[in-house]
């Protein structure tokens, strides 16, 4: 199993997983496409085996975690029915709180029961009784996070009575078992992909062009700046911070303010460049075959507030805790204080969401602490009459604070580093990094205001290409559409040797195989 | 399909295109092995298969064997010995599997060139538990041509299918390395110069360590981790195969067992080491070759200064080591041939 670079937990990568950078998915995928191609014709055909090729993608983890996408989607589909033929409210009621304590106890209980668990012992015992509640060590079924949120959407927009239940059960087994999305989304909605499925959309050739785009773009992201950034910086980095200042044997060298803020940068690069990227491969894939999944990451880095950024990164996670709890928990429409509780708590479970440990959880509430400054400081000037300043250089410092303040919070979703991942050395002797050591050492190193040197085991071409990310960035924001049609105008021959040298780079990058950090939400 | 087959099979046509005239312009430029730390060797690989000269011996293995012999000390020894120029050829590569000497001895040996296959006999060449190393993809990523992938596809596993579709596209990737290794070329240059072992093995945590040898009461209770030896029947059947190619070409195959530091031989579970060099004899024999054990033979051991750790020899270890081979081993049985 690799490492995720100290985001420990969850699922990593063997040599037979079929992850989107694997020449397993390579294989794979050109197969799947080909064929889908010739069952065209026939529709159901077509969706049985576009089901049965996103099992045994899904099966490559662990065959057995299928019981539990059948569970959710057999729940979710006599629900469906279910609401779909009664009236009364109370056999309504009941019929969706079976889905949500379906979904939500799959979830709950793979997820987070070690978590509670854990933090429950640990909270007895700090009043001095013992905690005696097991702790079960579960693996975590890879996107069990995504798909029952997907079910649940359903549901309860059935519910709402915004949704017609799917007519076709092996529709809706495809809405929720569809591959390229499976295991880290985007989160689709039934409102937009069933009709998809029922209309048989076949790819016209621009758009297969259009997906090997995106999918060589994705790879990109994923492969040449996110790994090369978080193995060659960020690991070196996070995972001695700690020891560098708890273990004096370690040395302090390189553990200052430049070190620190080239991995703080870093580190949201790499989470960045890992999940847009996996996010452009699976929009791409779908795209190929004619499917359209909504877009996950639309330049965040771009974003003049944190409330913004959070409307432009993992687009689909944002908008489904806007429409299922922000909005139901009363939105902005109950008062300023009690706006500022419903995204005070949205993000607490945004936070929670992404994994269980109570890093994400401060993470969480960091970032709605953001988006409430923003707010009030919005109403603030609306208060005073004052406008706000859209000059170039006030649009940059805006740009700029916004992304710095994003960067820090990020550095603290990163955990601290198993025992594994420390220097042999110190492994040996027992010597662990605890979370106060981990996140006191990077605060520390960053507010040191010296050494401005690389830690050792930093390589330069890491720093380059987390420059080149960030670069990345500010050129597809401007340019993204002019620099995808001049790649849709060359004909098709030279398509495919663009994509073929791209698929060099990716190749000549690739080094190690890094699982995507967002399997294990 | 309508228009969308078309469309891709244009595309796809286009794609292989660039990858045959990136393929040839990388090989034309001298580019192929850019992306790899291994550079030299495998440059010397492919030297080798062009040139035309007469060889006497080439040696194979694992870094062990890169680094005991020196061709140059054995070609000055042999050349005052044999009264004759003599050529020799170290294509060792660190962390290579037994499969690149089939492909030597298959695709790169001709009549007679070289007069002797010199080929380590040590567990990290025949553990078939370095197979996952990524040295152990060197064949698949660097000299498996199409067809040979083509032919032996269902024997792959995806770790090698992988080596093998990635070195398939070796000249766009080495395109895109070039701006990497001219701007990095001064370290790595000086890297070499410092490193000249390379880094396929974590000696240095080894050399700091003083172990005990382990006993069979700590190995069972799990005290002690050691290197495990696995030797498997696909082994044997590729040392066989060597065997067969170096008879069909006159060529004299010697399996040769380094003198190892006594540290070595405890880092594997007692017992270890006595199995495996009675499979690498008995199998030696089968595959018609000569097996020289100078681990077992007291007159051959080396000092701790012979060794920069406990696997490789050091500088004036191995320029010791190789002058008395070509002396004691290499020269009587080159007179003999």
């Amino acid at each position: 199993m690799l490492s995720t670079g100290g985001l420990q937990s969850g699922p990593g990568a063997r040599s037979s997983d079929m992850l989107f950078n694997s020449i397993a998915y390579l294989l794979f995928f050109p197969a799947v496409l080909l064929t889908d191609m010739v069952l065209h014709r026939w529709p159901w055909a077509r969706k049985a085996f576009l089901l049965g090729a996103s099992y045994f993608f899904y099966a490559n983890w662990d065959w057995r975690f299928l019981g539990l996408i059948w569970t959710s989607t057999i729940v979710d589909w006599f629900v469906g029915r279910g609401l779909g033929r009664s009236e009364r409210p109370r056999t309504r009621k009941l019929l969706l709180a079976a889905s949500l304590g379906v979904n939500l106890g799959l979830l709950g209980f793979y997820k987070y029961f070690d978590f509670f668990a854990e933090s429950a012992n640990a909270l007895l015992e700090s009043v001095g009784l013992e905690g005696h509640l097991p702790v079960l060590r579960l693996l975590l079924p890879v996107g069990i996070s995504f798909y029952t949120f997907q079910t649940l959407s359903y549901s309860i927009d059935i519910y709402r009575g915004r949704l017609a239940p799917a007519r076709s059960f092996l529709d809706f087994a495809l809405f929720v078992g569809f591959f390229p999305q499976l295991v880290a989304g985007p989160i689709v909605r039934a409102a937009d992909f069933l009709p998809q499925l029922r209309q048989n959309r076949r790819a016209r050739p621009y758009e297969i062009s259009r997906g090997l785009y995106e999918i060589l773009a994705g790879l990109i992201k994923k492969v040449v700046i996110a790994d090369v950034v978080g193995n060659q910086l960020n690991r070196p980095f996070y995972d001695h911070v700690g020891l560098a200042f708890s273990e004096p044997t370690h040395g302090l060298e390189g553990f200052g303010t430049g070190g620190a803020l080239l991995a703080i940068v870093g580190f949201s690069v790499q989470i960045y460049g890992d999940f847009a990227g996996y996010s452009q491969v699976a929009i791409g894939t779908a795209r190929c075959m004619g499917f359209r999944l909504p877009t996950n990451f639309r330049n965040p880095f771009m974003a003049r507030t944190t409330a913004e950024l959070w409307t432009r990164w993992h687009i689909s996670l944002s908008s489904w805790f806007r429409d299922y709890l922000y909005i139901p928990l009363g939105g902005n429409r109950s008062g300023e204080g009690r706006t500022r509780r419903n995204v005070m708590l949205t993000n607490l479970v945004s936070g929670l969401w992404h994994g269980a440990g109570w890093n994400f959880i401060v993470w969480g509430g960091l970032n709605g602490a953001g988006i409430v400054w923003n707010r009030r400081s919005r109403l603030r000037r609306e208060r005073l009459g004052i406008a706000r300043r859209d000059g170039p250089v006030a649009q940059a410092c805006q740009r700029l604070a916004t992304f710095g303040y994003f960067a820090v919070v990020m550095s603290i979703f990163r955990r601290p580093p198993s025992a594994s991942d420390l220097p042999v050395e110190f492994q040996r002797q027992g010597v662990t990094v605890t979370p106060g050591e981990h996140y006191g050492g990077l605060f520390r190193a960053l507010l040191r205001f010296d050494d401005w040197s690389l830690p050792a085991g930093v390589q330069t071409p890491a720093v380059l290409m987390l420059f080149a990310g960030l670069a990345l960035e500010v050129i597809s924001f401007y340019r993204s559409r002019d620099i995808r049609r001049a790649f849709l105008r060359l004909p098709p021959e030279a398509q495919g040797a663009l994509l073929l040298l791209a698929l060099g780079l990716v190749g000549q990058m690739a080094t190690t195989r890094t699982p995507f950090i967002y399997f294990q939400f | 399909m309508g228009r969308r087959l078309p469309h891709l099979l244009r595309i796809a046509a286009g794609g292989a295109a660039a990858l045959l005239l990136a393929n040839l312009l990388a090989d034309v430029a001298g580019l192929r092995w850019l992306g790899t730390g291994d550079r030299e060797h495998l440059m010397a690989v492919q030297q080798f298969a062009d040139g035309d000269r007469d060889v006497d011996a080439v040696f194979y293995g694992t870094s062990v064997s890169r680094n005991a012999a020196v061709p140059l000390v054995i070609e000055e020894r042999l050349r005052d010995l044999l009264g004759r120029e003599a050529r020799v050829w170290n294509l060792g590569l660190p962390g290579s599997t037994p499969e690149v000497a089939r492909f030597y001895a298959r695709e790169l040996f001709r009549r007679d060139r070289p007069r002797l296959f010199v080929l380590e006999a040590s567990p990290f060449l025949w553990n078939a538990h370095r197979v996952d190393s990524q040295g152990g993809l060197t064949y698949w990523r660097w000299f498996a041509d199409p067809l040979d992938v083509a032919r032996r596809l269902p024997e792959l596993d995806t770790a090698r299918l992988s080596a093998a579709i990635r070195g398939l596209n070796h000249g766009a990737e080495a395109l895109w390395n070039l701006p990497f290794y001219l701007a990095r070329r001064p370290q790595l240059d000086a890297a070499r110069l410092e490193n000249p072992r390379g880094g396929n093995y974590d000696y240095e945590v080894l050399w700091h360590e003083d172990l005990p040898a382990p006993d069979e009461r700590d190995l069972r209770r799990g005290r002690r981790r050691v290197r495990p030896l696995v030797l498997e029947e696909a082994w044997r059947r590729v040392l066989l195969a060597v065997g067969e190619e170096c008879r069909r070409k006159g060529i004299r195959l010697v399996v040769l067992h380094y003198p190892k530091h006594p540290r070595l031989v405890r880092e594997f579970a007692p017992g270890d080491h006595r199995r495996l060099v009675r499979w690498i004899s008995e199998n030696t024999r089968a595959a018609g070759g000569v097996f020289v054990d100078l681990d077992g033979d007291p007159a051959w051991a080396l000092q701790d200064a012979d060794f920069r750790d406990f696997v490789h020899y050091s500088p004036t270890g191995a320029r010791r080591f190789s002058r008395r081979l070509a002396e004691e081993i290499l020269a009587p049985m080159l007179r003999d041939d």
